[in-house]
């Protein structure tokens, strides 16, 4: 569960780093002054944008106060709740995740010491039949020698980064972009291959039923005479081809962010450590 | 353990990560965690969960609501006949099952089929509601422009708009009232048959209206085969149109496909209603202006009409001055300044307004404190202008009676306040309006009426706020009645012929349609009755008349619903 705290953590940070001004920060409250492109993003008005864009009327970058308990303050009729499902949380999920999908970071060190390409992919796996239950996983891929490490819980490592590197040594990848997609998938299949898939079963096991039943019924309307066997033989497929869209199943892979990192040759090692390996069950 | 099913890898960010390599163009680090953060709040971590549950913050589903949206897709994955009875909410556990799949990615194409003057109405409950962009559709472009769509039945079998949508597949149909499939001859059914959908709901109260073979028809759209071919079925389950054979067999078939909720099944309980008027006298101060500002408003309206001018602002002046006279004052005041209205006419008007100025006390709302006071519990007073409002409560906050006021113009947060202060500190809410879903005040279970809408429609919302499912105690109605006023009358009509408090939620809508009377038609009838009475016996009369073809439509309403008999009745 999401508590207050988690909420106003994430929306003050969300803010800081979007280039808002913070005109007042308590634990109840937050107000803000947000650039015209954030604004864009966390308002639903596409018609009033163009609109701006069109006349090119000048805006007034707009303010914004968020309530973190939905008691809080009766005087400011303007000041929105930020509630968990709240459209405007959603709004900053979503520029979030548009604005924080790809990143360059090398490990700060000391001069001397040389950072090692390395690439972290956060994935969804989605398993889809007529239900669906989704998981992020972390996969990293060395860039230099090619090593592949799956996170199953898809964590954060706790690093120090920054956008330039600290130090003249780095080295250079050995693995192209295209093997490290190739490694990418190739290792996630075989990491999946060792999951428990009796919900695939199970979707194929009811799909079978109402196949079955499908052949029954459109059988006996064929014995019955009641349509011509061409009409009755079309319907049949549309109706087949309804189960196998609705009961699957299938596995659907989404990569999400894409960090390609640089990291000293220790903070590297850990990452190959204490993680599941796939190719070594 | 499980074969491996079909693996598809998503390309589209590899692309663009390999695009950014070449522009050399970086995220920042900390949205890149925040992002991170926000995608796994996203998450379906597993298959069962109603995740919808926490992410609607404008409904609070019922048990058995909740129960049904999780039925339907564990166990029918997805395709079922919503049958609960009038008042249980199937739209809202439609839109439950609807949202939930929404969310998990699992639907993104729907159409919610139903009959034309519904549209407006789910359109707008599905936005506010569930917060799902819903459209209403208007013309032929709508289909290939939006993704989810409220249609009406009726529009979308006729080309081009059947071409249209039989185009397209669709993860999820929905048809209200599906009880307008039950003939498989129809165009109605043709079209839903033919749709191409993945998950489908038909909603109805009375999937059975006059024969066992529609239901045949409903569930064939649904699960063809699960009743056999249709010559099988009548073979194996009809003995005549009302009694079915192996009705064990044919029971469990439908419990497949079929959910039915039932009043009185346990925990869709709801408590008993005790409806009584107040009746009060008024003063002769309060006579005398009563009886002055009525002769004005038929003296004008009757102007008016003849030389075809706006009356509306008369029909408001009658309905305040049964509220109570200090509405009709305020109203009155404003007109007697209005310098475009003529000279004599403004002197009578502020004669009218001197008259109101000299009545010492309010019956009314002295009646309703002294009432307050009996109670001794939480109480809300409903009344349909901010006038009363307001002067209720100055006089309550006078007489040290904690009390709170509710107005449908208030936001979310203040609406949530308000209701706040009324459960743990005020002890009377004074409202306008009986505001949307979001106000549920099962914590109080007395009501005072100190005006009545003339719109029936209104009272049963009212009355929804505090009877509705989760109420524990007896619920109690007092409508202040006064005496020789047309105010009595109506209370009259409601309370004692069409017996409004006594039907179920949702049963007057149904009655009313059979009278092919909506509502507002309703409405606009009192209102027309009202300002053409030359005596308080015409008003009387056309109310008896009205009562008369009420009762018919009552008793018919009835046979329909119990015509299955109770050999079908058993079957659910």
């Amino acid at each position: 569960m999401q508590s207050r705290e988690d909420i106003r953590q994430f929306a003050k940070t969300y803010f800081e780093t979007a280039g808002a001004t913070i005109l007042d920060d308590s634990p109840q409250r937050l107000t803000v002054r947000v650039p015209i492109e954030i604004d864009k993003e966390l308002t639903d008005r596409p018609y009033y944008w163009m609109w701006v864009e069109a006349t090119g009327e000048k805006v007034e970058p707009q303010t914004y106060t968020f309530l973190f308990d939905p008691e809080g303050d009766e005087e400011n009729p303007a000041a929105e709740w930020l509630a968990p499902a709240s459209f405007r949380l959603q709004k900053m999920y979503d520029s979030a995740c548009r604005r924080g999908r790809y990143v360059r970071q090398f490990e700060i060190c000391s001069p001397e010491d040389p950072l090692l390409p390395l690439l972290l992919v956060y994935c969804k796996v989605s398993y889809i039949s007529d239900r669906r239950k989704d998981r992020l996983l972390a996969m990293a891929v060395d860039l230099f020698d090619g090593r592949v490490a799956v996170d199953p819980k898809g964590r954060l490592p706790p690093l120090s980064l920054s956008d330039q590197p600290k130090t003249r040594h780095l080295m250079e990848a050995r693995v192209t972009w295209p093997e490290t997609r190739g490694l990418l998938e190739a290792t996630l299949r075989l990491y999946l291959n060792h999951e428990d898939h009796r919900w695939a079963e199970e979707a194929i096991t009811r799909r079978q039923e109402e196949e079955r039943r499908l052949a029954r019924y459109f059988e006996q309307l064929v014995r019955e005479r009641e349509e011509s066997r061409s009409t009755l033989e079309a319907e049949w497929s549309v109706r087949l081809e309804e189960l196998r869209w609705r009961f699957g199943p299938r596995i659907v892979v989404t990569p999400l962010q894409w960090a390609w990192l640089c990291l000293t040759p220790a903070t590297r090692a850990r990452m190959f450590t204490g993680q599941q390996s796939p190719t070594r069950p | 353990m499980g074969r491996l099913p079909d693996v598809e890898f998503d390309d589209t960010t590899y692309q663009e990560f390999v695009g950014r390599i070449r522009e050399d163009r970086w995220d920042s680090w900390t949205m890149f965690r925040l992002a991170l953060e926000a995608h796994r709040r996203r998450l379906s971590g597993d298959f069962d969960q109603l995740t919808c549950i926490d992410q609607l913050p404008a409904v609070i589903p019922y048990p058995h609501q909740i129960r049904t949206a999780e039925r339907v897709i564990r166990e029918f994955q997805g395709r079922a006949v919503l049958a609960d009875e009038v008042g249980l909410g199937k739209t809202i556990e439609a839109g439950l099952v609807l949202k939930e799949y929404l969310i998990r990615g699992l639907v993104r194409k729907a159409l919610i089929l139903v009959p034309a003057s519904l549209v407006l109405q789910w359109t707008r409950e599905l936005n506010e509601k569930f917060s799902i962009p819903a459209f209403a559709q208007r013309n032929e472009w709508s289909w290939s422009t939006h993704d989810i769509l409220v249609a009406s039945i009726d529009t979308t079998k006729r080309e081009p708009h059947r071409r249209a949508v039989l185009s397209q597949v669709w993860d999820m149909v929905i048809v209200d009232e599906a009880h307008k499939l039950k003939n498989r001859k129809t165009k109605n059914w043709q079209l839903v048959n033919q749709l191409q959908k993945k998950y489908c709901l038909l909603l109805t109260a009375t999937p059975i209206q006059n024969d066992l073979r529609e239901l045949y028809n409903l569930i064939t759209l649904l699960k063809p085969g699960q009743l056999g071919s249709f010559r099988e079925f009548c073979r194996t389950f009809v003995e005549d149109r009302r009694t079915p054979k192996n009705p064990a067999q044919l029971r469990q078939a439908l419990g497949e496909v079929m959910i039915r909720n039932k009043r009185g099944d346990g925990n869709v309980e709801f408590t008993r209603r005790h409806v009584r008027q107040v009746p009060l006298e008024l003063s002769p101060e309060e006579r005398s202006f009563y009886e002055a500002v009525t002769s004005f408003i038929r003296d004008e309206y009757r102007r008016r009409i003849d030389t075809a001018q706006n009356v509306l602002h008369l029909i408001t002046l009658q309905r305040e001055m049964c509220s109570s006279p200090y509405a009709a004052l305020n109203t009155l005041e404003r007109m007697a300044k209005d310098d475009s209205r003529p000279p004599d006419l403004r002197a009578r008007l502020s004669e009218l307004c001197e008259l109101g100025a000299r009545i010492p006390a309010y019956t009314k709302v002295e009646t309703t404190i002294d009432l307050v006071n009996e109670i001794d519990d939480k109480v809300i007073v409903f009344t349909e202008y901010r006038a009363s409002q307001d002067f209720l409560l100055y006089m309550m906050k006078r007489r040290g009676i904690p009390c709170v006021p509710f107005r449908g113009g208030f936001g979310r947060g203040k609406r949530d306040w308000m209701k706040d202060l009324f459960s743990k500190k005020a002890r009377v809410m004074v409202a306008t309006e009986a505001g949307g879903e979001g106000l549920n005040l099962q914590f109080c279970n007395q009501i005072i009426n100190f005006d009545l809408p003339w719109n029936p429609m209104r009272v049963e919302q009212r009355i929804g706020r505090v009877h509705r499912l989760g109420q524990t105690r007896d619920v109690f109605i007092h409508n202040l009645a006064t005496a020789d006023t047309v105010e009595q009358h109506i209370v009259e009509l409601l309370q004692e012929k069409i017996r409004l408090f006594e039907l179920v939620i949702g049963e007057l809508d149904l009655i009313l349609g059979k009278m092919r009377l909506s509502a507002d038609d309703f409405e606009r009838q009192i209102i027309r009755w009202i300002m053409d009475a030359e005596r308080p016996d015409d008003l009387r009369s056309k109310m008896d008349e009205f009562n008369r073809a009420f009762e018919s439509a009552k008793v018919q309403w009835n046979r329909e619903r119990t015509t299955a008999g109770p050999d079908i009745q058993d079957l659910f």
